[in-house]
């Protein structure tokens, strides 16, 4: 080999010497494909909703309703798929930390959207009596992930009587139950089981057979009425629950009615609703404008029956309506009186009918 | 008689007249007034681009779009309320008078899920009517009372078109969960070749930098051969071919050698 070759031969080698260092280098450095925590991206966005209607606390609680407390966005940005994605949630003080739900694989590119249904403790919910500002902290983490990651976000319970009508938009609202879009929640008012409301309404029901007789069912609903009126329950005219911002009403459970011997027009309704369900009598809550009106139906015939449950405080009836009822204010009478009412709702097209029983299998479940 | 004969045939033909439009009147009233096509893709992660299209008679067409006109957002608050939050991107509502239907289409992103190792989409109650590759078809007639009827009671005739990625495999309607469930091949690192085969190459071209780092050491290390100098012949006259001298002299004693003689004829000494 003379001075010539091995020059050129110097010169080969120098240029692939620094080519497979380049190449070394490059290979050296490219990611690997074995999961590497370092490399996982991902974006995580927590929506809570602004208000909660403690009073469906159950409701909240169950998955299978749409009534979920908070939602978790999750996207995958990153290029590695991630795995055993764990994400639990807790409620302030009134939940522990749920046990959560588990993906073993996030793809690179994919959403996820995770919900919370709360299991609220019912012994906290009954000391929340105003709107309540409340700390919704989502945690999740991830295969090999040190520590787990939390995000908060503030949330309002509404007080445990809070009612608001519709979660419409103002300018959203176009018919009748559009204003109460809100209805299915009324069931969870009405607790038939609640140990006062199941007591009261045993000594009503006393020696009828309300499920299978339809005159001893109309005569179970007269003497609700009559029970009510015997202790004193008046009618009383309620402020809106302006603290919620929007169309809202204090409703009371039929416990607190009977306590407090008074309701308004819905607080009397959903009180005679539920004693009526404890002695087994199908009933429902008809929704009028302004006004609240309770309804049976008989076991046989499966005919409607209304009363005007406001007429049972016999002075208002009286001083306010003598002119449409005697002095005595019966309680036949203010069936017939009901009966005009929803009528005339029915016609005009301005009436809804909430049926505890179905909202109940709906997952709207009595509070109590 | 046979004038009431007559009679009797043309009561009972009457009653049957009555009868048969009596059902025409109930099949009526069960015959679907909307068509909905509700057309889901799914892609392989699972985000989903939704088309509804419902298609109206002229007359209930034109109620809808008065509405509508008068309250935006009327038709669709359902989609874009609370409950929706974060659900849909790019949701569009598009009023069509060619075909007197109403067309909403979003974009649902994580619609299919894959808690269990399978993609599960939810939502169908009923089994599929047919199933072709990768689509799904549902049917069903149902009764509807809603923004989209304006709250009077339609008969829909709903057709839900599912189609789920082309990569999915083992796709079946699973009746417990009421879903459409699929397996999509296991996700793909977007690195390529180096990434995937890191090991080896950094090996080879290790090795390979390290052998031609040597071979450059002993290349460069070795002495060339010398090179044989080679005289520039440089042209010019043809020099005389040399003459061979008749006779030879002996270096011992000077005498005169015949040729081809090897031995001084004179001394004896060895002539060459």
């Amino acid at each position: 080999m003379d001075k010539r070759q091995k020059q050129l031969l110097i010169v080969l080698l120098s240029v692939a010497m620094v080519v497979s260092a380049v190449l070394f280098v490059f290979a050296m450095t490219r990611p690997s494909t074995a999961y590497d925590v370092s490399k996982v991206k991902l974006d995580v966005k927590l929506i809570t909703r602004g208000e909660i209607l403690t009073a469906a606390y159950k409701t909240y609680g169950d998955n299978s309703q749409d009534m979920w407390v908070a939602k978790t966005i999750i996207k995958n940005s990153g290029s590695i798929p991630v795995r055993d994605f764990k994400i639990s949630y807790k409620l302030g003080d009134l939940t522990d930390w749920n046990s959560g739900e588990t993906y073993p694989e996030i793809r690179p590119g994919q959403t996820i959207r995770d919900y919370c249904w709360p299991t609220i403790d019912p012994a906290k919910v009954a000391t929340i009596t105003t709107k309540t500002p409340v700390e919704l902290t989502v945690r999740y983490e991830y295969k090999d992930l040190k520590e787990p990651e939390q995000q908060s976000e503030k949330l309002f319970l509404l007080g445990k009587n809070d009612f608001v009508f519709t979660s419409l938009k103002k300018e959203d609202i176009v018919t009748f139950a559009d204003n109460f879009d809100n209805y299915r929640f009324i069931a969870a008012f009405i607790t038939p089981n609640e140990e006062v409301t199941k007591s009261f309404a045993n000594s009503v029901g006393s020696g009828l057979e309300t499920r299978i007789s339809d005159e001893d069912a109309l005569t179970a609903f007269e003497r609700a009425f009559d029970a009510l009126r015997a202790a004193g329950v008046k009618y009383i005219m309620e402020p809106d629950g302006f603290w919620t911002g929007t169309a809202s009403q204090y409703v009371q459970y039929p416990k607190e009615t009977i306590e407090r011997a008074s309701g308004t027009c819905l607080d009397l309704s959903i009180c005679m609703s539920a004693l009526m369900e404890a002695v087994g009598v199908k009933s429902y809550v008809a929704l009028i404008p302004g006004h609240a009106i309770p309804v049976i139906e008989l076991p046989q015939s499966g005919d409607l029956y209304a009363i005007e449950s406001t007429f049972l405080d016999q002075g208002y009836a009286v001083s306010k309506h003598g002119d449409v009822v005697s002095p005595d204010v019966t309680a036949s009478e203010c069936v017939t009186l009901a009966k005009d009412e929803i009528d005339k709702a029915q016609q005009d097209g301005t009436y809804l009918l909430v049926n505890p029983e179905y909202w109940w299998k709906q997952g709207v479940m009595p509070s109590w | 008689m046979v004038s009431m004969k007559r009679l009797a045939l043309i009561g009972i033909a009457v009653l049957l007249l009555v009868t048969v439009f009596a059902a025409g009147r109930s099949r009526a009233a069960d015959k679907p007034t909307v068509v909905e096509t509700y057309e889901v893709t799914v892609n392989d992660v699972g985000d989903a681009h939704v088309t509804d299209t419902i298609k109206y008679s002229k007359t209930d067409f034109a109620a809808i779009k008065k509405v509508g006109a008068k309250k935006r957002g009327f038709l669709t608050r359902r989609f874009t309320d609370e409950d929706a939050t974060g659900e849909l991107r790019d949701f569009k509502t598009q009023m069509n008078d060619k075909t007197n239907s109403v067309v909403i289409t979003y974009d649902k992103l994580g619609l299919a899920y894959n808690t269990k190792g399978d993609f599960l989409l939810y939502g169908y109650s009923a089994k599929p009517t047919k199933q072709a590759a990768n689509t799904f078809t549902f049917e069903e007639t149902s009764t509807v009372n809603s923004e989209f009827t304006l709250f009077t009671d339609q008969v829909f005739k709903t057709t839900s078109i599912l189609k789920i990625p082309p990569a999915a495999s083992k796709a079946s309607y699973d009746a417990q969960e009421k879903a459409v469930s699929y397996q999509m091949p296991p996700a793909r690192t977007t690195y390529g070749f180096f990434s995937e085969q890191k090991t080896t190459l950094s090996i080879a071209f290790g090795l390979a930098a390290l052998v031609f780092a040597g071979l450059l050491v002993f290349v460069g290390t070795k002495k060339p051969t010398e090179p044989v100098p080679v005289p520039v012949a440089t042209p010019g006259p043809v020099p005389p071919a040399p003459v061979e001298p008749a006779h030879k002299f002996c270096q011992q004693c000077g005498a005169k050698v015949e040729p081809g003689k090897h031995f001084c004829t004179s001394c004896g000494a060895k002539v060459d």
